[in-house]
């Protein structure tokens, strides 16, 4: 039996819920590309986007027991993969970043900045899309969630609010706040760039 | 006017979703939640059974207890046939019509008349005032 929920998510989860199992590759295919735009925008280029979407997935099929349509299905989908994706970065975090480069006899050699070397170098070679990704990963977790979701998903203020369970005022200011904190960082780049 | 940060913006680039992804979450999904829901729903028949059947003892239990001491149980008092006690509960209809006739004769005073009846015991008169006096 079809569910008729206004909500096309909701719709399929509440089918899947009531055992219908190929609901739920429905919802896969509806929702995959959701998943990996955010993944993307939240992590940054990570080999483990792929492993975080499934999962993503894998949780939404064990809530099949426990799912209460309470909003839109992609509300709850976005908060799966905000906590998935914030996960791995902290996990990212506590891993050191660089190691010592090793030479052909397995022995450390020291490191050498080459940034500090030639400072203006990267930016300049950067790709413009790469420097915008950085300056994202750069602003705080909740800017960050606040800017894709906007942005790049198209919700309002209210969805946004709904989404991080913050207050609307608080959203607007979130925004705000991440739109300064990239054209903070990214306004030295672009001033390179035009002269 | 769109700022530029908004192109900026714009200019992230889509990641693409690999091919085969949903086939791949499908395998998952079979590999890992469908063994798991096989084993809860043992786990959940094993868990069951005792709850239901100590509840299904406990209820025959109950209506055991329930139907001896009411419908089933025999009365707890003896029943009183002849003696004194018999004889005196035993009333003819005439004796009962008598009765009620004497209860009857008796004038019934009202509490309020009473009352003042014993407040003139002081001036010596124990006689009851007309109804219409009360009070004033």
């Amino acid at each position: 039996m079809k569910s008729e929920h206004p909500d096309v998510g909701t719709s399929l989860m509440l089918d899947f819920q009531a055992g219908n199992e190929s609901a739920f590759d429905e919802l896969v295919l509806a929702h995959q590309g959701m998943a990996f735009a955010v993944l993307r925008r939240v992590i940054g280029p990570n080999a483990t986007i792929e492993d975080l979407a499934q999962e993503a997935f894998i949780r939404v099929y064990r809530a099949r027991e426990s799912y209460v349509p309470k909003g839109k299905f992609s509300t709850w989908f976005y908060r799966i993969l905000f906590n998935l994706g914030l996960n791995e970065i902290r996990r990212n975090k506590r891993k050191p970043l660089y190691s010592m480069p090793k030479n052909d006899e397995g022995v450390e050699v020291e490191h050498v900045d080459h940034a500090a070397e030639a400072p203006s170098q990267g930016t300049h070679d950067a790709d413009w899309s790469d420097l915008v990704g950085a300056a994202l990963a750069k602003i705080p977790e909740n800017q960050r969630c606040a800017l894709v979701l906007q942005h790049y998903e198209g919700l309002d203020l209210t969805q946004i609010a709904e989404v991080l369970s913050i207050s609307t005022k608080a959203t607007k200011s979130l925004l705000h706040r991440a739109r300064e904190s990239m054209r903070h960082i990214l306004a030295p780049q672009r001033d390179a760039e035009n002269d | 006017m769109t700022d530029w940060l908004t192109n900026s913006l714009d200019e992230l680039p889509l990641e693409p979703v690999p091919t085969g992804f949903a086939d791949a979450v499908r395998a998952r999904v079979d590999r890992e939640c469908g063994a798991k829901s096989h084993q809860k729903r043992g786990k959940l028949l094993v868990g069951v059974f005792p709850k239901v059947a100590a509840a299904f003892i406990a209820a025959s239990l109950l209506l055991a207890v329930g139907f001896w001491a009411g419908a089933g149980a025999k009365p707890i008092y003896r029943s009183i046939s002849g003696g004194v006690l018999g004889e005196s509960a035993v009333l003819t209809v005439d004796e009962l019509f008598e009765n009620r006739v004497s209860l009857e004769s008796w004038e019934l005073v009202l509490d309020g008349k009473a009352e003042m009846g014993f407040a003139d015991a002081t001036s010596g008169s124990f006689i009851f005032e007309q109804e219409g006096d009360l009070g004033q």
